[in-house]
C-alpha cells in the first residue's frame, strides 16, 4: 500500500481498556484501531455496553482510574496521548481535542453564567481575558446559532436543552480543536432540535475542516451525518466501512441484525422487525473461544465456535470480523 | 367505526399555576380509543403527552373536561371511586428499574397486585405468577430474584407482567422502549403486539419515536403545546401528513436509507405552554403560515381518515 499523503487527525491503534477490580476484570475494549482523516466524520456505533463510550473517554484519558487501564496507541497528529501525564493531557483537552456529551446540563456548571464557563476555557488555554475573550465568546456563540450579548449573562437553567447543547458545542470550539468527540450529543434532544444540531455539526466541519468522532446508537443519525462507520460489539470492532455501503449492504451479521431490528419511519407499517435474541455477552478476563456474536447470530454455523474470527479487509477496503463468505451476506 | 369507544376523552384541560401565570399543559384534548386499538400520542418534550396520561389515571388534577372508560366518568372522582377502575387501566413507564420495588422479588412484585385485586388466592398465586412470566417470555425459575439481577429489557417485561396481572383492558405505555437498545426494543414491541392479540387490549402509546409509532399504532394523535394538531390513521399520517407540524416532524427524522429529498430543519423551539403564541400555536415556526394564522385559532378540520388543526385543511 502506498503511503498516505495526508496525515490522520487522530489515529487509534490496538487500544484495549480493562477495568480491574478485586472481584473481576472486565475487558471493555479489545484491540480497537481506527483513524479520523482531517475533516472526516466517523460514526462509532453499537448498543449499551459495547465499549463505544469507554473508547471515546479513553482517547482523552477520561476513563475511570486507577481501575481502568488503557494500552495501545492514540496519536493526535504527531503527539502520542496514551501515557501522557495528566498535566500535559490537560493542555490538549478542550484545546486541540474537545468533547461534548449526551446531557448538556450535567456538563455545565449550574452556578456559572455562560460567559464564566466559556471564559475559563479561554483563559486557561489561550491566556485570553477581558474584551478579547468576550469578542471570541460572542463569535463562538454566533457560530452555533445563539447570537447576542444577553446569552452570555444566562445561567444554564435559563436555557432550553437545545440551547445548552449549543453552549457546550460553542465551548468545545473556542480553541479551534482539530478533533471533536461527540458522545450521543443529540440523544436527549427532540427530533426537530436534533436536526438543527446535526446541521450545525455539518457546517462546522465544512467551515473549519474539523474531524468529528460521533458516538451514537441511532443508525438514522449515522446515515445523515457520517462519512464512515465503525460498528462495535462486545468491546470489539466487528465492521467498518463507508456509511452508504455499510448501511445498504452490511457485511457482518450484527450490523445486519441491528438494521433489521430498527423500526423504519419511511417504510409502511414500520417495516418488519427482527429482534436480536438473547443478550450481549458479559465481558471478562478470559479470551473468547468463539465469535462474540455467535450466541445471538441468525447466520451462525460450525466454524463460528472455533475461536474468534480476525478482522479482515474486503477487496473494496472494508473491514469485517466474520467467517461467512461475503457473497452470502450480499445475497440477503 | 360504530363500535363503542373504550376510552373517551372530552375537552380535557390540565392547567398548572406557576409563579402567577397559567401553564396550559393540556388544553382541550378530545379523542376516543376503541377496544383492541393502539393509539399513539406523539410530540416533542413539553407538548403535554405525559401530563395527559397522568391525568387519566388521577396523577394530575384536571382543570376541566372529562374522560370516560366505557361510559363511566373516571376523572375528577374520589380516590375511593377510582379504585374500581384501577384494575382496568394500568400504566407502564420508561424506566422499569424506577418502577419496580428493589426489595421485592419478582414473585412478590407480581403476587401483590394479584392478591390485592382478588385475581389470585394464597394457594394459587405462585401458579398465576408463573403463568404471567410465561406470557412475557421470562423463565419462571427466575421468580425468586430481585430487579437488579435483570437487564433493562427483562425488567420492562416484568413491568408488563405486573400491569397484566390485574387483567386490564387499557394499558398506558409512556415511552416504554425509549431506554432500551433497538434489538431489545424490537423484542418488547413484538411482545406488546402479541399480548394485544391474545387479550384484545387497547394501548395508549406515548412516544417520541415515530419509527416505533409506524410499527405499533393503528392511529396517531400528534400534540403541539397542549393540543392535538393532527389525529389520523397511521398510514395516512405517514404517507400524506396534513398538518405542517406533522410534516416538519416527519422530515426531521434521520432516515437510515437516504431518500434524496433535501431536509429543511424547523427553526426555533417549542414555545412554553405558559406563553402559547396567539392564534395557531404553530404559526411562529410554520413555513406555510399566512395572515389568518396569528389572529385566529384553527379548529380541527376533517381530512381523509382523520382531522387536522390547520386552516389549509379547512
Amino acid at each position: 500500500m502506498s503511503e498516505r499523503v495526508t496525515q490522520d487527525a487522530l489515529r487509534v491503534r490496538d487500544l484495549s481498556v480493562s477495568f480491574v477490580t478485586r472481584e473481576r476484570t472486565v475487558r471493555a475494549v479489545e484491540r480497537v484501531s481506527f483513524e479520523l482523516a482531517p475533516g472526516e466524520i466517523v460514526g462509532l456505533v453499537g448498543e449499551s455496553g459495547c465499549g463505544k463510550s469507554v473508547t471515546s473517554l479513553s482517547i482523552l484519558g477520561l476513563h475511570e482510574k486507577p481501575t481502568g487501564r488503557a494500552s495501545g496507541s492514540i496519536r493526535l497528529g504527531e503527539q502520542e496521548l496514551l501515557g501522557l501525564p495528566n498535566r500535559e493531557l490537560r493542555r490538549v483537552r478542550g484545546n486541540r481535542i474537545s468533547m461534548i456529551f449526551q446531557d448538556p446540563l450535567s456538563s455545565l456548571n449550574p452556578y456559572l453564567r455562560v460567559e464564566e464557563q466559556l471564559g475559563e476555557v479561554l483563559e486557561l488555554h489561550l491566556g485570553l481575558k477581558g474584551q478579547a475573550a468576550r469578542q471570541r465568546m460572542l463569535e463562538s456563540l454566533k457560530q452555533v446559532g445563539m447570537p447576542g450579548e444577553e446569552r452570555l449573562r444566562a445561567y444554564p437553567h435559563q436555557l432550553s436543552g437545545g440551547m445548552r447543547q449549543r453552549v457546550c458545542i460553542a465551548m468545545a470550539l473556542l480553541c479551534n480543536p482539530e478533533v471533536l468527540i461527540a458522545d450521543e450529543p443529540t440523544t436527549m434532544l427532540d427530533v426537530t432540535i436534533q436536526s438543527q444540531i446535526l446541521e450545525l455539526l455539518r457546517d462546522l466541519r465544512r467551515q473549519r475542516g474539523m474531524s468529528i468522532l460521533f458516538i451514537t446508537h441511532d443508525l438514522g443519525v449515522v446515515a445523515e451525518l457520517c462519512d464512515r462507520v465503525v460498528v462495535m460489539y462486545a468491546g470489539r470492532i466487528v465492521e467498518q466501512g463507508p456509511t452508504t455501503d455499510l448501511l445498504s449492504n452490511p457485511l457482518h451479521p450484527y450490523t445486519e441484525a441491528l438494521l433489521r431490528s430498527t423500526p423504519r419511519v419511511e417504510v409502511k407499517g414500520g417495516g418488519e422487525l427482527f429482534p436480536i435474541a438473547g443478550l450481549p455477552p458479559r465481558l471478562s478476563e478470559e479470551k473468547l473461544t468463539e465469535c462474540a456474536f455467535a450466541p445471538r447470530c441468525a447466520r451462525v454455523r460450525e466454524g463460528c465456535r472455533d475461536g474468534e474470527p480476525a478482522l479482515s479487509t474486503t477487496p473494496d477496503g472494508r473491514l469485517r470480523r466474520c467467517i461467512i463468505p461475503i457473497s452470502e451476506m450480499r445475497r440477503a | 367505526m360504530s363500535r363503542e369507544p373504550l376510552l373517551a376523552v372530552e375537552d380535557l384541560r390540565v392547567h398548572f399555576n406557576v409563579g402567577g401565570s397559567t401553564l396550559r399543559a393540556v388544553d382541550g384534548v378530545d379523542f376516543q380509543l376503541f377496544p383492541g386499538e393502539t393509539l399513539a400520542l406523539v410530540g416533542e418534550s413539553g407538548c403535554g403527552k405525559s401530563t395527559l396520561a397522568k391525568a387519566l389515571v388521577g396523577l394530575n388534577p384536571i382543570t376541566s373536561g372529562q374522560a370516560k372508560l366505557h361510559g363511566d366518568v373516571i376523572t375528577g372522582i374520589s380516590r375511593q371511586a377510582r379504585r374500581r377502575y384501577r384494575s382496568e387501566l394500568q400504566l407502564i413507564f420508561q424506566d422499569p428499574y424506577a418502577s419496580l420495588n428493589p426489595r421485592f422479588t419478582i414473585a412478590e412484585t407480581l403476587g401483590e397486585p394479584l392478591l390485592l385485586h382478588g385475581k389470585a388466592t394464597r394457594q394459587n398465586v405462585d401458579a398465576k405468577v408463573c403463568e404471567l412470566l410465561g406470557q412475557v417470555g421470562l423463565d419462571v425459575e427466575l421468580r425468586q430474584r430481585y430487579p437488579h439481577e435483570f437487564s433493562g429489557g427483562q425488567r420492562q417485561r416484568i413491568s408488563i407482567a405486573r400491569a397484566l396481572a390485574v387483567e386490564p383492558r387499557l394499558l398506558l405505555c409512556d415511552e416504554v422502549t425509549s431506554a432500551l437498545d433497538v434489538s431489545i426494543q424490537a423484542q418488547i414491541l413484538d411482545l406488546l403486539r402479541s399480548v394485544q392479540q391474545q387479550r384484545g387490549l387497547s394501548y395508549l402509546f406515548i412516544t417520541h419515536d415515530l419509527g416505533v409509532v409506524r410499527y405499533i399504532a393503528h392511529r396517531v394523535a400528534v400534540m403541539y403545546v397542549g393540543q392535538i394538531v393532527e389525529l389520523r390513521d397511521t398510514e395516512s399520517l405517514f404517507e400524506a401528513p396534513a398538518h405542517p407540524y406533522t410534516k416538519a416532524l416527519l422530515s426531521s427524522i434521520p432516515r437510515v436509507l437516504a431518500s434524496g429529498e433535501k431536509r429543511k430543519p424547523l427553526s426555533g423551539e417549542v414555545p412554553s405552554a405558559a406563553r402559547p403564541p396567539s392564534g395557531c400555536r404553530f404559526h411562529p415556526r410554520c413555513p406555510e403560515a399566512f395572515e389568518r394564522c396569528p389572529g385566529e385559532m384553527p379548529r380541527l378540520y376533517r381530512v381523509s381518515n382523520g382531522k387536522s388543526r390547520c386552516f389549509l385543511n379547512e
